[in-house]
């Protein structure tokens, strides 16, 4: 097409000008796509570690510490409810101390592990030992190093609940859950060894997971009308204070990435109403030999065009160059990168597609200024 | 009427500003197709702001200017624009080419504008007119890359491209020396005779001017002289 031609060739007229904006377009949008792509890893990392390895949603008793009945039909029920359900695990715990001087509070829960391995992930965060087969247990590597226990030791504990004499258990396996608080007072064992243990065989809880995490507020509130009598709680109403801090960075990853396309603008909008005062000429010549104004204007916008697109292109390597670069060089001890960053396509495309829109706004003042310009002026002065 | 390339009828010129300026005081003029005529007068009597408002490039404060029999104040800037494109060739003091482009494609560019693309037919005349103005060796030159005198003939050529009824050269020697002036006006007669292209040329020339069919003369904003030299 004759115009866009027209404006190729006054880009490529002054070379060192084109590719300057071209670079800063490009430089605009690679920090889009860099900033975007690293707070998007942040957050995921944030979530999958606060959410990751616990439960999205649990039911248990409606009174304060009561038992719910090991009912598989209600099993299989809650996990018929939805297609967003990924498991339903059954648990039993319930508080003990370590029989020692300091009397160490810990929480000895009891799994069925086919399904609590979907949850916590056992079975990969064993550091050492074996999966509990039949009454033995697994702790936290932290409760492991306060009592100094190893792999085939024995572990006194007093169970409150069935009286004051301690039990003998013995540790298989040490776990590391990646959370302190976890790895300093669980003790895991199967879900028949804690009900012999508690000498009951009712579960304190259902621990569901679901795929989308942030669906969770909607299907509990769904699981309490159909069914009624249970206590059902979900993860975020317990946390409102990392839900508001992610939304804070959402919010001002946004204003960043707003802020580098006004500057892009301005750049745009600056370098080619500069390209309408040199064009000037040109663009008299142009018209007297019988360029509309509107197509005169047109010439700009595909200017504008042309920029954005180079540009988005340019900045689209270079973000993923840096993404890339960050995620390679950017590692901890153990050669893991220190955040995991998130190369996300959509976001990519988007921040191409803005780019290439603000710089077809960016140049609409300099298209209308082209449109008004008067041949006459022109010819006039030479 | 129909045979008029031209038609003027009491063309005001006054420039604004503080002190209003009047530069044209109502021009009678009529100029028949297929006519050669030379527009002389000394400088600032208002000969290019006369040639500037025929080719519809600037508008007259009042009067009116039909190009073959089409009155172009009833015309809007697009519609002035295609009458320009399609019916009247520029031909400035200056070449004012477009220095992004080369030889070739500057002459083409009129009928780019008018066509969107290049026809076959059309680089066929292109090619024809470049032999005609004696540009073979560097039609694929940038515009910036020729001899001045060169870059005049390129605008003659890109005058052309189109066909045009009317061709409007103001001074189109003026930056030539007397040889190449002399080459570049057997040239628009030829032109003239061949494609019975309608001339208003301005000039400073004596010999020029007396080259032309009709003179004639702008003095203080008026037509001082109006003259056939045969
Ligand atoms: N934009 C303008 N504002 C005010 N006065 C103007 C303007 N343009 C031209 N003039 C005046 O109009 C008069 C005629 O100018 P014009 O350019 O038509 O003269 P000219 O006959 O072509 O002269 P030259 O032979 O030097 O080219 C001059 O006195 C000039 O100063
Ligand atoms: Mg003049």
């Amino acid at each position: 097409m004759f115009l866009l031609r027209l404006a190729a060739r006054f880009l490529f007229s002054s070379k060192l000008q084109t590719a300057l904006i071209m670079i800063g377009i490009g430089v605009g949008v690679s920090v889009q796509i860099f900033i975007g792509s690293l707070i998007e890893g942040l957050q995921e990392d944030l979530i999958d570690s606060t959410v990751g390895s616990r439960a999205h949603i649990t039911i248990s008793s409606e009174e304060r510490g009561g038992l719910l009945e090991d009912d598989p039909s209600f099993k299989g029920d809650v996990e018929a409810f939805d297609d967003e359900i990924k498991v339903v695990s059954p648990v039993l715990e319930g508080p003990g101390n370590i029989d020692n001087d300091e009397s160490d509070p810990v929480i000895v829960r009891g799994f069925d592990f086919d399904e609590a391995n979907v949850i916590y992930d056992f079975e990969d965060r064993l550091v050492e030992g074996a999966m509990p087969d039949n009454d033995g247990f697994i702790i936290g590597n932290a409760l492991a190093d306060m009592l100094g226990v190893a792999v085939g030791d024995s572990i006194s504990v007093v169970i409150p609940q069935v009286g004051f004499t301690p039990i003998d258990v013995d540790v298989v396996g040490i776990f590391d859950l990646g959370n302190r608080t976890l790895n300093e007072s669980w003790m895991v064992t199967s879900l028949s060894t804690a009900q012999a243990l508690f000498e009951n065989d009712g579960l304190s809880a259902y621990e569901i997971q679901v795929i989308d995490v942030f669906a969770s507020v909607e299907l509990r509130d769904a699981m309490r009308e159909q069914f009624p009598g249970y206590r059902i709680d979900e993860w975020q109403s317990e946390n409102e204070d990392l839900l508001a801090g992610l939304e804070g960075q959402s919010i001002s990853s946004l204003m960043i990435q707003i802020f580098v396309m006004i500057s892009v603008v301005l750049g745009i909008a600056s370098v080619l109403a500069i390209s309408v005062l040199q064009k000037s000429r040109q663009l008299g010549i142009l018209k007297a030999m019988g360029i509309t104004d509107r197509k005169a204007s047109l010439i700009f916008l595909f200017q504008g065009m042309i920029l954005g697109i180079f540009g988005a292109v340019i900045g689209i390597s270079l973000g993923i160059t840096l993404v890339y670069a960050f995620s390679t060089f950017a590692v901890d001890a153990s050669g893991d990168p220190v955040v995991r960053v998130l190369i996300n396509p959509a976001f990519i495309a988007i921040s191409a597609a803005v780019a290439i829109l603000a710089s077809l706004v960016a140049s609409i003042i300099p298209a209308r200024r082209s449109a008004r310009l008067n041949v006459i002026e022109v010819i006039r002065n030479g | 009427m129909a045979d008029y390339a031209l038609e003027l009828k009491g063309i005001e010129k006054t420039y604004g500003g503080a002190v209003p300026t009047k530069v044209l005081h109502g021009i009678d003029l009529v100029i028949p197709r297929h006519s050669f005529n030379a527009i002389i007068g000394q400088s600032g009597s208002g000969k290019s702001t006369l040639l500037n408002i025929i080719g519809t490039l600037d508008v007259p404060t009042s009067g009116e200017v039909s190009i073959l029999s089409r009155p172009t104040h009833e015309m809007d800037k697009s519609a002035l624009a295609k009458l320009r494109n399609e019916t009247i060739g520029f031909i400035f003091q200056h070449h004012y080419l477009l220095p992004e482009f080369t030889v070739l494609e500057n002459i083409l560019m009129p009928h780019r504008i008018k066509a969107g693309k290049v026809s076959g037919s059309a680089l066929k005349y292109a090619n024809e007119l470049i032999g005609f103005v004696g540009l073979e060796h560097v039609k694929n030159n940038l515009a910036t890359d020729i001899s001045g005198g060169q870059q005049q003939r390129t605008a003659i050529a890109r005058a052309l491209i189109n066909r045009p009824e009317i061709i409007l050269a103001d001074e189109p020697t003026g930056s030539l020396d007397s040889a190449t002036t002399d080459k570049v006006y057997a040239l628009l007669k030829k032109i003239n005779e061949q494609y019975k292209t309608t001339f208003i040329v301005i000039t400073h020339d004596q010999n020029v001017a007396e080259k032309a069919e009709r003179i004639i003369e702008l003095k203080d904003g008026r037509i001082h002289l109006d003259f056939y030299t045969k």
